[in-house]
């Protein structure tokens, strides 16, 4: 968990959808489901996006045939993920409207205090799952 | 309105000052708690006494506005205004009548012009105040209503959770278990007070990296906060913000009480789990180290300061054990600086702090006479018989929260040390000396629920039936565990059985019915007619004994003493060991 995932426009979201319902699809593909019936301007919205998502490393585009493939490189799990992540930590972070009680606060500590603390208190560390 | 709140903000910045000085006097964190809530509370209520306190010139001008005669406009002004529809030149004539009869209404009182900026700039900051409580309260409805359907998408615990949660609710005498939630994020474990029933949250991944004590010990932290009420003090903070949220005050009374109840919590989860100190801290420490997981590091200069001190200081208060339950002077004396304190303010001192202290410390037996620096408490026996002879005495083992007294121990080490000691025999009013606490055996058996009934002999008699505490897991006096019973003329099937009574914890009685379960919080009358229909489960016939007292081993640890005793029944031929544990706890 160590990738920050970033966000996304609503726009960029309608893309991934689809990504994520039918695998690979071109841009022509995508524009047809996003705007049905659209014209060349909505061609070039959806490559804009698509752009944008690539940069983002969202998607990954592969360019060994005439029309370019995309792929969804963040799966909608992880996606959800990190909206939640975010959501969580966005709702319990108290500083100012305080009606959560946290064990405890990490804010300002760092990897070598944790360390120093752990070693002054005989307590060992650990590494990922117990059970 | 204005002027109680100012005095109340300055009343209370008064009153944080003195609080600050106490609390750096004595540093007592129960005492800090209730001072700090203090400070909070005194700025909503009305004083008790008017205190004549010199207020700022601006709001005594305000006062003579309600005094203002009314104001009549002369009729010509009237009927103009009346006949106007539209802007233009009249309204400077307008304008200017204005101010007139402004002018003539506060005839009365000539303010000059620097006390009409005054009275303008009054109500300015009015305005700015109302507008900031307004907005913070739209927030706070906001992200209240947020975090409640985001409590929707929180998941249930499993049924190893959900058992521990139930018996760590009992342990610490709540009478429901809290609801426990599970997030799929990385936030700190936290209690949600402000709806209907308590609600824990913890997050998935710290889950699986605490093992089965550490996961215990951070349900204990989190039912602590909920059984001392500091999800009530939530609503206060919330409110005391709202208000006066441009008052430095509140936000630094704010950050106390929150140091304040953290140590709190902690002093009663050890008190009611005091020999789990290490994994106390291993669970802090663990979940430090999950949420600095999803930061990005900090520069090796930022370290040492602000919370990791915080973090420091209250691990070492958990490893030296100094917190304990409060004999009841020093008690008596914190209400009492408490209580000096209120002339300023007009506030109820938070019961539940006190009772949660109370309750901690069970059935204490206080021999403050014995020792200047701790007492006798309690100490836990553990019987058992020995496999030579006929069994007779119970084969549940005891063990519960053990609260003590003693061992000025310098010498034990962590390990804990055995001391040859020679076996001797110890009649009834054999004192034995453990540190600077002087206890008798007689005393120290009695709290184990060994009677005598004839002083000054080596007899001991009568075992008394009353369970001292009972290990959950060695349980069962019950005879039947399961089968079926008329609850209300029906016929209704029930399954394990298990009750268990935690020495100075209400009794806690849990079964199945119909397959679901029902533990302490089930309903009153079910659990009645249930332990109608299969008998009271801790009545057991009462034994006695006449014989002999060996005291046979004595082992020190860092913070106990064990003495190891063997009971010899001469009328049986029968041969009992029995354990006491008899621990020091520091008055702090």
């Amino acid at each position: 968990m160590k990738k920050k995932i970033e966000s996304i426009t609503d726009a960029e979201l309608a893309v991934m959808k689809l990504l994520w319902d039918s695998g690979d699809l071109t841009a022509r593909e995508i524009r047809d489901q996003l705007y049905p019936g659209g014209s060349e301007s909505a061609h070039g919205t959806v490559q804009k996006l698509l752009q944008r998502l690539e940069k983002k490393s969202f998607v990954s585009r592969d360019r060994s045939g005439f029309a370019h493939v995309f792929r969804a490189k963040v799966t909608h799990e992880a996606y959800a993920g990190t909206q939640l992540q975010s959501l969580a930590t966005k709702l319990t972070d108290g500083s100012v409207v305080p009606f959560l009680t946290h064990l405890v606060e990490a804010e300002g500590i760092s990897r070598s205090d944790l360390d120093e603390l752990r070693k002054l208190f005989g307590v060992k560390a650990k590494r990922g799952k117990q059970k | 309105m204005t002027e109680m709140a100012l005095s109340n903000a300055i009343t209370g910045t008064l009153l944080a000052l003195v609080v600050f000085g106490i609390t750096r006097i004595f540093r007592k964190p129960l005492l800090a708690h209730t001072l700090w809530t203090l400070v909070l509370l005194k700025l909503l209520l009305p004083p008790l006494s008017s205190t004549t306190l010199p207020l700022p010139s601006f709001v005594q001008t305000a006062r003579p506005r309600e005094e203002v005669r009314p104001v009549r406009l002369p009729t010509t002004v009237l009927t103009d205004s009346k006949a106007r529809s539209s802007r233009g030149p009249s309204e400077a004539v307008q304008a200017a009548v204005n101010t007139e009869a402004f002018a003539d209404s506060i005839g009365a009182f000539p303010l000059g012009s620097e006390q009409v900026h005054q009275l303008e700039w009054s109500t300015v900051l009015l305005a700015i105040w109302c507008c900031g409580s307004a907005a913070l309260a739209m927030v706070t409805v906001y992200r209240l209503y947020m975090f409640r359907r985001f409590l929707r998408s929180t998941s249930g615990p499993d049924a190893e959770l959900h058992a521990w949660a139930v018996e760590m609710a009992n342990r610490l005498g709540l009478t429901a278990a809290p609801l426990v939630r599970i997030i799929d994020a990385r936030v700190s474990p936290m209690v949600w007070g402000l709806g209907v029933r308590p609600c824990v949250l913890i997050p998935r991944e710290l889950l699986g990296q605490l093992d089965r004590d550490e996961t215990r010990m951070l349900l204990a932290h989190e039912f602590a906060h909920i059984k001392r009420g500091d999800h009530f003090v939530r609503w206060l903070e919330l409110l005391t913000t709202t208000l006066y949220w441009w008052l430095p005050v509140v936000w630094w009374a704010r950050r106390c009480i929150r140091n304040a109840e953290e140590e709190c919590c902690d002093g009663l989860v050890l008190s009611v789990l005091p020999s789990h100190a290490r994994n106390y801290v291993s669970t802090l420490l663990q979940t430090v180290d999950f949420l600095l997981d999803s930061r990005t590091p900090l520069p090796a200069t930022a370290s040492g300061l602000g919370n990791t001190q915080t973090l420091r200081r209250r691990c070492e208060m958990i490893m030296q054990r100094s917190y304990g339950p409060l004999t009841w002077v020093s008690r008596a004396s914190q209400w009492a600086i408490a209580l000096a304190v209120l002339p300023f303010a007009v506030g109820l001192p938070s019961p539940n702090a006190a009772t949660a202290q109370t309750r901690s410390t069970g059935t204490a037996t206080e021999r403050p006479a014995s020792s200047n620096r701790g007492t006798v408490r309690s100490a836990a026996a553990e019987t058992e018989p020995t496999s030579s002879s006929t069994v007779r005495s119970s084969s549940t083992s005891v063990r519960g929260p053990l609260n003590a007294a003693n061992a000025n121990s310098p010498s034990a080490d962590d390990t804990g040390s055995n001391q040859p000691f020679p076996s001797q025999q110890l009649d009834a009013e054999t004192t034995l000396y453990l540190g600077d606490l002087r206890v008798t055996v007689k005393e120290l058996l009695s709290l184990s629920g060994f009677t005598t009934r004839k002083p000054n002999t080596s007899v001991f008699g009568g075992v008394s039936n009353r369970i001292v505490s009972v290990d959950e897991s060695a349980l069962n006096p019950v005879d039947a565990k399961s089968g079926t019973f008329l609850y209300d003329g029906e016929s209704r099937a029930f399954s394990e059985v298990s009750y268990s009574k935690p020495k100075g914890h209400p009794s806690y009685f849990s079964f199945q019915v119909d397959g679901k379960y029902d533990g302490y919080s089930a309903r009153r009358r079910l659990r009645e007619q249930l332990v109608e229909a299969i008998g009271k489960p801790h009545r057991r016939s009462a034994r006695h004994f006449t014989g002999e007292v060996w005291l046979r081993r004595v082992t020190l640890t860092d913070a106990d003493v064990v003495l190891e005793f063997k009971l010899r029944d001469v009328e049986l031929s029968q041969q009992l060991k029995l354990s006491v544990i008899v621990r020091y706890e520091a008055d702090w």
